[in-house]
């Protein structure tokens, strides 16, 4: 019965896994200095679970941060009233305005003031046009929406001329329905080459859903905001694109820390660590790649769920921004491109959260009941947390990663 | 005057979606036929050498190479083996029409490797009118290569040759990947090329490395494996691939 049910995890998980891993990470240096100790993430024998106790503990230190977010979150507004009366009351004029708009944007609510607003049009239009850059970078650099998908040498010419014919429809706003098409069917014909390539274009399909999302005569529109409903769907494809990624970080191991390898000053991120704290120093490679991977899991989560998105978008914009200017410099020059996704959402004000019949309840019990409220809200929080990262890392480590050294 | 907006349906959005997909799928099978062809097999591991050529159409192909190859007298009764299948004997070849791929997999069983001499094999190949486009070797997990050059003159010709690593990372394309360091001996114009530790059946290709002579300036004449102890003066004084 086990060793079935470990066939049938194992499974599951196979249905994830990359048949092409190769092209993946072609422009970041990612050859890798020393082997990791591949056993740390696979099953042991004779371990709680068959888990490295280290991977258990920063599974758990994560699930406890997601939880500590959610319980913040669903009583955000008890927070937002005790601001409002008994912090706001008593200040006056733009010290009143100003902390009265930061606390609506770390609380996702909307933010009324002119420059926000004007700062979310250039946002759309960053966001809007921004694909086209990566799109004539990756022409002009032999590869296919994104630069981990290398172009065969006996098609490159047409795919390098669509992908410049598809920049000049996006750049010049033309039928952006069509691109949007055009954006997600490429998306698929990626998964020619292994879900791994697919995954990590994901973040691009957001932009495929906004230009499906536009009317035909899109070349007469200034089209400058968001409604809610693309809001809500770049959000949601742009979080699940980040979630997916910090999965496929943790499961091809060797090419996460043959990045960092390259790279060691981005083993030194304050929040990474923060997770690896009190592991055995040992192994210090391998604890990173997983607190990397999960903190990756953890900021797509929320993102895609739409906890504290600002905040989450937020630091999202600071790695991406740090990731392209100081660490790996014009290499990672595609990263405009979620830069402007996340900007647009983050500048938004019409952003929610996906867990409606939870808030309802929270709702109800408002007016009462303070400790059957906080219970519930408690309770809550840390299964949404556990169930988000705990049996995924599980089920990891009953995978197969031989493939992806072939 | 924009006139009524129009939305695009999903069903519009997916149709085109899909018409998209079919497209670039049309694109790859038209003039990718060799992606199409399934997986390369793992070469035999008791052949440490396989060699990759372009162009193994038929038994007229293979027998040529077979010549080219038995020329060189560790090669003379070697086992030699095409990997996929049989190949079609030339009169099919002669009414065969256009193939996903021309080339082939030969996997040579090589009693010492020691004897093996990489430039010899390419210009043998050459030299019959064909060119291995790889040349994979495998089987120990800790070798090195010593290639012997005709002009090492001076400091900075042994500084060219010892730079070869970088010379794979400018390219960031995975080539050399396998190059832990070189070392460059003047008198005895020996460069001697480190390989990092190899997984087990893991390959190298050593048609990068005769590539990356040609392209530094210092083709090598001769290019042998070496299993075993180094001398002293050959150690590394720094690794190149840090």
């Amino acid at each position: 019965m086990r060793a079935r049910f470990r066939y049938g995890i194992g499974a599951g998980v196979l249905l994830l896994v990359p048949r092409l891993a190769l092209a993946h990470e072609r422009f970041i240096k990612h050859d890798m200095k020393r082997h990791l100790q591949d056993g740390f993430f696979l099953q042991q024998a004779g371990k709680p679970f068959g888990m490295d106790p280290n991977m258990v503990q920063i599974g758990l230190l994560v699930t406890l941060v997601l939880s500590g977010f959610f319980f913040v979150w669903f009583l955000r507004e008890t927070l937002d009233e005790f601001l409002r009366y008994k912090v706001l009351a008593s200040l006056r004029g733009g010290l009143q305005r100003g902390l009265h708009n930061l606390a609506s944007f770390v609380m996702d609510k909307p933010v009324r003031s002119a420059w926000f607003y004007a700062a979310g049009e250039w946002s759309v239009i960053l966001f809007l046009r921004s694909p086209a850059l990566v799109l004539m970078y990756s022409a002009t650099n032999d590869s296919l929406v994104m630069p981990s998908y290398p172009l065969e040498p006996s098609s490159a010419l047409y795919f390098k001329f669509l992908q410049v014919f598809l920049a000049i429809l996006i750049l010049t706003q033309t039928l952006l329905p069509l691109c949007g098409a055009i954006v997600i069917g490429t998306w698929f014909y990626l998964f020619r080459w292994g879900p791994l390539v697919a995954i990590d274009a994901l973040p691009v399909v957001t932009a495929g859903i906004l230009y499906a999302m536009s009317p035909w005569q899109s070349h007469k529109l200034a089209i400058t905001r968001l409604n809610a409903e693309q809001t809500r769907w770049v959000r949601i494809v742009l979080g699940f694109g980040f979630f997916v990624l910090g999965w496929a970080k943790i499961y091809n191991h060797d090419l996460t820390i043959g990045v960092a390898d390259n790279y060691p000053q981005i083993m030194n991120d304050p929040l990474v660590g923060f997770f690896a704290f009190g592991t055995n120093p040992s192994l210090r490679r391998e604890t990173w790649v997983m607190s990397f991977g999960l903190a990756e899991v953890m900021s797509g989560f929320m993102l895609m769920t739409g906890i504290f998105t600002r905040v989450w978008g937020g630091i999202m914009l600071w790695v991406f921004t740090k990731l392209m200017l100081v660490d790996f410099g014009w290499d990672e020059i595609p990263h405009i491109y979620p830069i402007g996704a996340v900007l647009a959402v983050i500048t938004s004000n019409h952003l929610r959260a996906e867990f409606h019949p939870l808030e309802r309840i929270e709702r109800g019990m408002r007016s009462g009941a303070h400790v059957q409220r906080f219970a519930l809200v408690a309770a809550a929080s840390v299964a949404i947390a556990f169930l988000t990262v705990m049996p995924m890392l599980y089920a990891l480590t009953f995978t197969d990663r031989s493939m992806l050294r072939q | 005057m924009t006139g009524k907006i129009k939305l695009a349906t999903s069903a519009q959005v997916l149709a085109m979606a899909v018409a998209w997909l079919a497209a670039c799928l049309g694109i790859d099978y038209t003039f990718n036929r060799h992606l199409w062809a399934g997986a390369v097999e793992a070469p035999p591991v008791s052949s440490p050498l396989s060699l990759r050529i372009n162009h193994l159409c038929c038994t007229g192909c293979l027998d040529d190479v077979r010549k080219a190859l038995e020329e060189l007298p560790w090669l003379k009764d070697a086992p030699m083996k095409v990997r996929k299948g049989r190949l079609r004997t030339q009169e099919q070849a002669d009414v065969a029409g256009p193939a996903g791929d021309y080339g082939g997999w030969l996997d040579i069983a090589v009693s010492s490797i020691g004897q093996i001499d990489f430039v010899a094999l390419d210009q043998a190949l050459r030299a019959r009118g064909f060119v291995a486009a790889q040349m994979q070797f495998g089987g120990p997990r800790h070798f090195r290569l010593e290639g012997h050059v005709r002009h090492l003159c001076c400091g900075m010709c042994r500084d060219a040759a010892e730079r070869m690593p970088e010379l794979g990372k400018t390219r960031q394309i995975g080539r050399l990947r396998w190059l832990d360091s070189v070392t460059g001996e003047r008198s005895s114009a020996k460069v001697v090329f480190h390989a990092r530790y190899l997984e087990p059946n893991e390959r190298i290709d050593v048609s990068e490395l005769l590539g990356a002579m040609d392209e530094i300036g210092l083709p090598p004449f001769t290019l042998k494996v070496v299993v075993g102890a180094e001398q002293a003066n050959l150690l590394p004084a720094s690794p190149a691939g840090s």
